[in-house]
């Protein structure tokens, strides 16, 4: 780790210090390991999202300029430098859900989870977006669920996995 | 009797891919044993003998690329494997990571043997992040594969040296570009690089670098130990078999290896098993979301290099959604230009704002505000971005419009007021 002598970050956030610097320690400080470190850095954050408390963090531990570190955080889709809900649904808007009539799985969330897509619940529960094709197409219409590829979607499963996050989310 | 073939995914269900004892079993390395008795012009000769493409969808001969890697001499190189597969449509290279990890890899140090350096080279795999659940896989594969010597330091004794590791994209369709490939994997945000010099001469790290995609690589040890099989397929101008993915509205969407010269029609009705509704076929698209949009009489026309070229149609990633009559060209357009809008990188004017153009021409298609001179406009954006974008991302995306407006010209125009 390159930290400076005396770091006012690693004052100001002993936590996220450590944690950032566990996580650069595991892939190495060198530039190319910059998207790997911002993604298990992401996936510390309750809220899903790279605080910029977090970019400035990485940035110093890794000694790449902050504007860099945020061209970065900020060119990618999988890694959002806003708050996300602690459920992230990423329903797919390719080609092949298109035709399997995603805008019906579309309206199931939305109905459901009483926001419109692009937004998250006021609970801070779930943010609901649309996501380019992932792969998933023999299964489609599908979406991700925090990550994990969940296909073969209809009205009737969305209401079962919406209300089994919620109860998840109970027992947490 | 089956239309399907399993030459490239002979492995498929049948070795477990988390066993390399297994893969050998299969025969696997032998290519690869095989290779390193050989001139890596003769291992050239035998990939040009059966005419291989690059299966990414550019499909520029395997041969000739590799023939530049000889011919740029350097002691450590780049070997770059392309797993971002991001064409929306397409989903066999998550196929081949997923059951045929150990032949990617074995193509991958065929490909250093033939255009590797003398010191250590830097092999890369370059998976999607959509992929996450693969990358545990293929770490696993590479670990097993430097615990029997295949990777590491004077691999069989030939003095041969490669480290191979995976690395994440994170999200961005434009990263399945080669140079904006290898800028992400140096991790900055990936923005394809300005050519020349080509990837070949200055690549990963700046490094000589040779970069293919994940069923190129895995077809490369299948072709080494014995060609016989795979040349007995296919068309006189499209020598051997392909991976493709077919799904939308079909019963049975999957990926599937076809013989060269299997008909559209053959993969939707006989593969895929017809369609999942009562509904007539409308089109299917080929090769990805830039790929052209071929209407249902044209569905007898094989799949084949030359077969598609005939129809205006470029085989690609091997991409087939299939449509029937309930999709309106204006929700498939939807679709295409959100994508599009989404993944355009924004380093050039022609994609990045006729893209921006589209979205709004088919904005106001979808509220019935669209008026004829907007058509006029939709083709001159069109043919703006084909001409004049930077990367194939903004030069390949008017593809499927064009095919749209030839083939229901009547019903894209009837979005125009």
């Amino acid at each position: 780790m390159n930290k400076p002598l005396k770091s006012k970050l690693e004052k100001q956030y002993p936590e996220l210090y450590s944690q950032i610097g566990e996580i650069v320690s595991k892939w190495g400080n060198s530039r190319d390991n910059l998207i790997a470190v911002l993604l298990d850095a992401q996936s510390k954050s309750k809220q899903n999202y790279l605080s910029k408390e977090a970019i400035q963090v990485v940035s110093e531990i890794m000694d790449i300029h902050i504007t860099d570190v945020y061209e970065v955080a900020s060119f990618y889709h999988a890694i959002s430098t806003e708050p996300r809900g602690r459920f992230l649904i990423q329903l797919c808007q390719g080609t092949s859900c298109t035709v399997n009539k995603v805008v019906n799985v579309k309206d199931a969330l939305e109905a459901e989870l009483g926001i419109m897509i692009g937004g998250s619940t006021p609970d801070g529960m779930f943010t609901f977006e649309y996501t380019p094709c992932f792969g998933a197409c023999d299964v489609s219409p599908a979406m991700r669920l925090n990550g994990s590829v969940v296909g073969n979607l209809t009205a009737e499963k969305i209401k079962q996995i919406i209300s089994e996050c919620r109860e998840a989310a109970k027992n947490e | 009797m089956s239309k399907t073939v399993s030459v490239i995914s002979k492995n498929f269900y049948k070795v477990n891919p988390d066993s390399i004892d297994e893969y050998i079993a299969a025969g696997g390395f032998e290519g690869l044993k095989k290779a390193v008795t050989m001139k890596p012009e003769e291992i050239i000769e035998i990939l040009d003998k059966s005419d291989l493409q690059g299966r990414g969808g550019a499909a520029f001969s395997v041969a000739k690329k590799w023939m530049h890697a000889v011919k740029v001499p350097a002691p450590v190189k780049g070997i770059m494997c392309n797993a971002d597969e991001g064409e929306p449509g397409t989903f066999k290279d998550r196929s081949l990571l997923e059951h045929n990890p150990f032949g990617v890899i074995e193509g991958m140090i065929i490909g250093a043997y033939v255009g590797g350096g003398s010191e250590m080279n830097h092999a890369r795999i370059y998976i999607r992040e959509e992929y996450t659940y693969l990358h545990g896989r293929v770490r696993n594969a590479i670990k097993q594969a430097e615990e029997r010597g295949f990777l590491g330091n004077n691999i069989l004794g030939t003095g041969l040296n490669i480290e191979m590791k995976v690395v994440s994209g994170a999200g961005a369709y434009v990263c399945g570009e080669s140079s904006a490939l290898l800028e992400s994997t140096e991790g900055k945000a990936g923005r394809p690089r300005i050519k020349p010099p080509r990837l070949n001469n200055v690549g990963l790290y700046n490094l000589p670098t040779l970069l293919n995609n994940v069923e190129s690589y895995s077809i490369v040890p299948i072709l080494v130990r014995d060609d016989s099989e795979y040349r007995s397929y296919g068309t006189q101008k499209s020598i051997g078999t392909k991976m493709i993915s077919v799904s939308g509205n079909v019963q049975k969407p999957g990926v599937y290896e076809i013989p060269f010269g299997t008909t559209i029609r053959e993969v939707v009705y006989d593969i895929a098993g017809g369609l999942s509704s009562e509904l007539p076929l409308k089109f299917v698209q080929i090769g990805g979301a830039s790929g052209a949009i071929v209407p249902a009489k044209e569905l007898d026309t094989p799949i084949s290099y030359e077969g598609l070229c005939d129809i205006g149609v470029a085989v690609g990633s091997g991409a087939i959604v299939v449509a029937d009559e309930s999709n309106s060209m204006l929700d498939y357009f939807e679709s295409l230009v959100h994508f599009f809008a989404e993944e355009s990188c924004g380093k050039c004017t022609p994609c990045r704002e006729g893209n921006r153009q589209l979205v709004n021409i088919v904005g106001l298609m979808k509220s019935g505000n669209a008026i004829a001179s907007d058509f006029d406009r939709l083709l001159d954006v069109l043919d703006l971005m084909k001409g004049l974008s930077f990367c194939g991302l903004g030069k390949t995306e008017p593809a499927p419009f064009l095919a749209a407006i030839k083939h229901f010209e009547n019903e894209v125009r009837g979005y125009f007021k």
